[in-house]
């Protein structure tokens, strides 16, 4: 069997790792490049969102190195992502190619993990645990609090363009060297431990009040962490989300009426293949101009 | 002895020098942006011969134009405008640049700004839009707002896309409108496309309207027209984003020397050249190379940041 995997951010080299410890051949690009990208776009439906494309790019990709098999994630909720693996077989499939398509998800990893590499689920577990503590270090490397940084911006949004650093322009990377301390809401230890909210019980009542349904992906953490980051003194907030993104479009109304609420900047980018780097990167060299100087004056 | 600081605005469409005296504005030169090194070396040659403290760029390209020009201070563009309003206004509350293809929205509260935006994937909220119609009117940009004026009837265009609203144009000339008519109703509809910038924010006065196309007083009519309020516009609003970063650069000085390379600017023998980065690694940048006398000045677009290093240079 070779498995082909999508990226996913900075967790991508463990998660490679991880499967080949199992006996696996993984196909795993070593990052996701325009080609790739442009393969996605070509055979997605226009509206569909930006991780879809990107990771149906890499899934072909993937096949043409001779995969025989895939892995697709699943997101929580009612997104649509839920739903994309499927669509993503069925394309794959038309387009002609024979594969197995796996689906991951925070409930079946164990017996994913069992089936794919022949072992019991006891010794799965174990490796996984173990898995778990280079997630969590590779977490505290990538974001890490320097006292040296003026600034501290908590980023919230859409889990997979928030992690994944090749489609969000490396934005995490860029605001650190414009001097901030970033926090982001959304880690893979905080999905796998099911507490992607930050605040207290309060904090959560506050974003219930205001989103009181179900809505999938983490729109509804984008409120409640915007509510923490106003509560504990943040300076600003950024919400990435790819273009036409379901649960996030439907919040951004409740989570500017909470930046204004608790008087926290904030600033949006929808991303997707059009969007281009120069324009963004102007957008949030200013975003952290506009901050530093809102603190001299507060200082001052 | 007076002190001379200089500002480079770096547009999509054109190149701005500012010279400040202080704070006064002693020269000017607004140029066509056709090609950034030859159009800033005819700006650079507009300026009087003085000795100047600090040079500041902003705008796009600007960390690139800087270290072509020595500069000492580079900052984003917005918050160019926002100095230099605030410098002429200092109670200005909404601060409105519409340029050639960007346009920005400020908002400030008390000196401080607070929230900004900027037109993201369209330029119909922008010079561009006017720019386009007049000539395929076959008009010159600068006649637009005269001929607006001169409307009499109220004619609704629909905003949203610039190429879409040729096609409008064409069709109401051919019902026989009159062109003043048509012109006013294009800058009304690009004043509703720019003010989707303000989707969901408050606007208070007093607002201050910068960037070339405040010029046209036609847009700005139909920015008080839409707002409710009227409009204040600087003497020199397409100067404002380098007089901006003129008097930002002063602010960083603080007795520093200057970098500016003076007349070594002036010399034809700058090269660009863009390359792929020679490293086998996946993130295959497309790097731009700045050359002077076949010698390397300075590369950019490097995702990693590596080559910004001086001594790298040498292994390119």
């Amino acid at each position: 069997m070779k498995l082909g995997i999508p990226r996913f951010g900075i967790y991508s080299s463990i998660l490679k790792s991880f499967l080949e410890s199992l006996g696996i051949e993984v196909i795993m690009p070593t990052k996701i490049s325009r080609d790739m990208i442009k393969l996605g776009v070509a055979n997605s439906a226009a509206m569909v969102c930006y991780p879809y494309k990107v990771t149906l790019g890499q899934e072909l990709w993937a096949l043409e190195q001779g995969a025989t098999d895939l892995i697709m994630y699943d997101s929580c909720g009612i997104c649509r992502m839920k739903h994309y693996h499927q669509i993503q077989e069925l394309t794959l499939k038309e387009l002609g190619y024979n594969f197995t398509m796996h689906v991951f998800t925070r409930k079946n990893i164990l017996k994913m993990i069992g089936r794919l590499g022949h072992t019991s689920r006891f010794q799965a577990y174990r490796r996984l645990k173990k898995m778990y503590s280079e997630v969590r270090a590779i977490e505290e490397r990538t974001y890490p609090v320097l006292p040296a940084r003026p600034l501290k911006i908590g980023v919230v949004g859409e889990i997979y363009t928030i992690l994944e650093n090749d489609i969000n322009f490396d934005i995490i990377r860029k605001l650190q060297r414009l001097g901030a301390n970033v926090h982001v809401s959304l880690t893979i230890t905080d999905y796998l431990n099911e507490s992607t909210e930050r605040g207290g019980k309060e904090d959560i009542k506050e974003a219930k009040k205001l989103l009181s349904q179900e809505l999938g992906g983490h729109g509804f953490q984008s409120i409640a962490n915007t509510i923490y980051y106003g509560k504990n003194n943040y300076d600003g907030v950024i919400h990435v989300m790819p273009l036409s993104c379901m649960p996030e479009s439907t919040v951004e109304p409740l989570v500017d009426y909470v930046a204004a609420k608790y008087g926290i900047a904030l600033y949006r980018f929808e991303i997707d293949e059009s969007a281009f780097e120069v324009g963004f990167d102007t957008r949030l060299s200013t975003f952290c101009s506009m901050l530093k100087r809102r603190k001299l004056a507060k200082g001052g | 002895m007076a002190e001379y600081y200089l500002g480079l605005d770096i547009g999509s469409v054109s190149i701005k020098l500012a010279l400040l005296e202080g704070d006064t504005l002693t020269a000017k030169a607004y140029l066509k942006n056709q090609g950034l090194i030859p159009t800033i070396q005819q700006g650079l040659r507009q300026m009087p011969q003085v000795k100047i403290s600090g040079i500041g760029v902003t705008g796009s390209g600007a960390n690139f134009i800087s270290s072509l020009v020595g500069g000492d201070h580079v900052d984003s563009e917005v918050i160019a405008h926002l100095v230099a309003s605030l410098k002429q206004y200092p109670d200005a509350r909404t601060i409105m640049d519409v340029g050639g293809e960007d346009s920005k929205l400020m908002l400030v509260n008390n000196g401080v700004l607070t929230d900004f935006q900027m037109n993201k994937v369209c330029g119909a909220g922008s010079g561009a839009m006017l720019e386009t119609i007049a000539s395929r009117l076959g008009y010159k940009i600068e006649d637009v707002g005269r001929i607006a004026l001169e409307s009499k009837e109220q004619l609704a265009l629909p905003a949203k896309c610039g190429i879409f609203m040729q096609s409008e144009v064409v069709s109401q000339l051919n019902k026989g409108r009159p062109l003043s008519d048509i012109l006013m109703g294009v800058c009304r509809a690009m004043v509703t496309n720019y003010l989707m910038l303000a989707k969901g924010k408050k606007l208070v006065e007093p607002v201050i309207f910068q960037g070339a196309v405040a010029k046209n007083q036609a847009v700005a009519r139909a920015f008080e027209e839409a707002l409710g309020c009227p409009v204040i516009i600087p003497e020199y609003p397409e100067f404002a984003g380098a007089v901006g970063i003129a008097l930002l650069t002063e602010e960083q000085m603080n007795g520093r020397k200057t970098n500016f390379r003076g007349d070594a600017i002036l010399a034809p023998e700058y090269l660009i050249e863009v390359k792929e980065c020679p490293d086998p690694c996946p993130n295959e940048c497309e790097l731009t190379l700045l050359l002077y006398q076949g010698k390397l000045l300075a590369v950019f677009g490097s995702k990693c940041g590596r080559w910004e290093n001086a001594n790298a240079l040498d292994h390119l």
